[in-house]
């Protein structure tokens, strides 16, 4: 057999396989037990879709929570992109802003949501600032070191074929910085879930983050997990989605790291 | 790359069997009378509490860090309990059900907690008992909880929060509950309320934006919000089920069948303790001020609710009526399970 297609059977079963294994362990684990709060995946299952798969939980609960996560990550990816690269092809912004970032940075979303709410109210916008208040970081600060760290040779050599302004920025920085940037991306994204999860703990009374708590707390323990097997699905989802778009906007830099490999 | 979905899956799986070693281990959230550590610690005295070799028994007890708490904090350090034979240890506890796996579990022997709570415990199947009465609200008078508004807001009397936005600490719980059944009384439509989330210190800040139109808080909330200009509108207890628990003390089903000298004689001392800190009331208060850090005039103006250990079944009886009739409850919860003789 071709290496190639043993390698690709061989992620499917991993992809496909190790799922249901832990599936089983987790069924073996629970066989037999009352306990309410490790519920068999058979009741989790019951659980998911008596709770989630019907349409009033999905207009009311599930899409608003995706829409403000949606909405939250692409401001955040593209405050970060432009304000990075502002500040990372600036040396004196750079300077100035640094430390300041990081402190910004070390602050706990959770902390300012008491804050947030009185500025901006108890509406979306409040959930959208506290998602893009935790996850502009890892873009912002990824592409400020992806532009500050570009090539010399290839910042010399567009300036002198006098390539500047827009152009340069479409064909030179963004394609350079872009390995990093997509770095960020990706931590971007995950972090805005859980702060998806996070901002409905306040001043809500809808969303997916918002519905699990309650069930924790109405001791609805099998409704519980089966909104975090949701929360996983869209994570997995959501890095499905991330992986296509990275291979093609970082097509050429995979096959130059390919070929540089051998 | 190849390398870390089989590390993440090793986790996983690890992370599943601990998981379900503990539950197989110490499976005493399950109501089978199994051994259980915390078992062990409290079955010898436990026939007698004043036992000759004076010993005490060691008895956590998982409360709120609330001004509700004052009572017990007090009555401890003044060995009220030590009289009849207990050592407690008071544990901050986050919520009723935060705390629920802590009671399963052995580590917390009492729980004091909201009645509606156990009552949601016990119709999803866990082994929860009330033992005795803790707080309650006043069925006259001023109460210790209410609905304020914002200052200037012209909302007055509880029909008028039909279509407004009321803010509760916790959805789905007695104060969203009693304000509809308020509201319905008066001749509003509940319905229409938009009831969200806001912890209570967060309440006041919320109502002078106008991020909502009116919010249920306890003491010392209410003085501070009427104090600032707000309005009272209603006291949602008051109004629905006068003198209504506010909280209650609660252990396992197991615990109360197994050990009934040591929860009977708990709750003599929990009486006796709320009678001597009737007597002492300079002494609880002085426990706000040591314990929350209250500022010394707040805690010396901070109403109290009524401490008492006797449960009043009608009362629980129509809080279980009223949560049906609402639909918080899809059946009735067996009080006769729940609710200790």
């Amino acid at each position: 057999m071709m290496p190639a297609v043993r390698r690709s059977l061989v992620s499917v079963g991993l992809a496909v396989g190790v799922p249901i294994l832990l599936v089983l362990a987790w069924a073996l684990a629970t066989q037999g037990t009352q306990n309410l709060y490790f519920p068999t995946p058979g009741k989790v299952f019951d659980a998911f879709t008596s709770t989630w798969l019907t349409g009033a939980t999905m207009t009311k609960h599930v899409l608003p929570s995706l829409g403000r996560f949606a909405i939250g990550v692409v401001l955040s990816i593209v405050i970060g992109i432009v304000a990075g690269t502002a500040i990372g092809a600036t040396p004196w912004l750079r300077s100035l802003l640094e430390p300041m970032l990081e402190f910004f940075r070390a602050i706990p979303p959770v902390a300012l949501v008491p804050v947030i709410m009185l500025i901006l109210g108890i509406d979306d916008s409040m959930k959208l600032a506290v998602i893009v208040s935790g996850s502009v970081w890892p873009v912002l600060l990824n592409t400020i070191e992806g532009v500050r760290a570009m090539d010399p040779v290839l910042t010399d050599t567009s300036r002198s074929y006098r390539i500047r302004g827009a152009l340069a920025y479409r064909y030179f920085v963004l394609p350079a910085a872009s390995p990093q940037i997509m770095a960020g991306v990706r931590l971007c994204l995950s972090i805005g879930l859980i702060l998806m999860v996070i901002s409905e703990m306040f001043a809500a009374s809808s969303g997916l983050g918002y519905q699990i708590l309650f069930f924790q707390r109405q001791y609805m323990i099998a409704e519980m997990w089966s909104g975090i097997v949701l929360l996983g699905i869209v994570g997995v989802a959501v890095a499905a989605i991330f992986q296509l778009v990275e291979r093609r906007v970082l097509h050429w830099y995979h096959g130059s790291r390919e070929v540089s490999r051998g | 790359m190849n390398r870390r979905p089989v590390m993440l899956t090793a986790l996983a799986a690890l992370s599943l069997a601990l998981v379900g070693c503990s539950s197989n281990g110490s499976g005493n959230a399950t109501p089978e009378p199994t051994t259980e550590p915390a078992a062990q610690e409290t079955t010898e005295p436990a026939g007698e509490t004043t036992s000759p070799s004076g010993e005490l028994v060691p008895v956590t007890v998982g409360a709120l860090p609330i001004s509700e708490t004052a009572p017990l904090w007090a009555a401890v350090s003044a060995g009220i309990f030590e009289e009849h034979g207990f050592d407690v240890t008071i544990q901050p506890i986050q919520g009723g059900a935060q705390a629920m796996p802590a009671l399963l579990n052995g580590e917390v022997d009492f729980m004091v907690g909201q009645p509606f709570g156990a009552m949601r415990a016990i119709l999803q199947g866990l082994d929860v008992k009330i033992i005795a009465n803790y707080a309650e609200s006043y069925a006259t008078g001023d109460d210790i909880n209410a609905v304020v508004s914002a200052p200037g807001s012209n909302i007055t009397k509880p029909a008028e929060l039909a279509g407004k936005r009321v803010a509760v600490n916790s959805l789905g719980a007695a104060g969203d509950l009693t304000i509809m059944a308020a509201v319905a009384q008066d001749g509003g439509d509940p319905a229409t309320i938009e009831f969200v989330e806001v912890a209570f210190p967060d309440a006041q800040a919320q109502l002078e934006a106008n991020n909502i139109d009116a919010a249920w808080v306890p003491e010392p909330f209410v003085s501070m919000i009427v104090g600032a200009g707000g309005a009272k509108v209603v006291y949602p207890y008051q109004a629905t089920i006068p003198g209504l628990p506010t909280l209650v003390v609660q252990t396992t089903g197991d615990r109360y069948q197994h050990e009934p000298a040591l929860v009977s004689e708990f709750v003599a001392a929990l009486a006796e303790a709320f009678s001597w800190a009737e007597q002492n009331d300079d002494l609880v208060r002085q426990s706000l001020v040591d314990e929350m850090s209250l500022p010394e005039p707040a805690a010396q103006g901070l109403p109290l609710p009524h401490f008492t250990t006797e449960i009043d079944r009608d009362v629980l009886q129509s809080l279980a009526d009223l949560a049906i009739e609402h639909g918080f409850f899809d059946e009735a919860p067996d009080l006769d399970a729940l609710v200790a003789e």
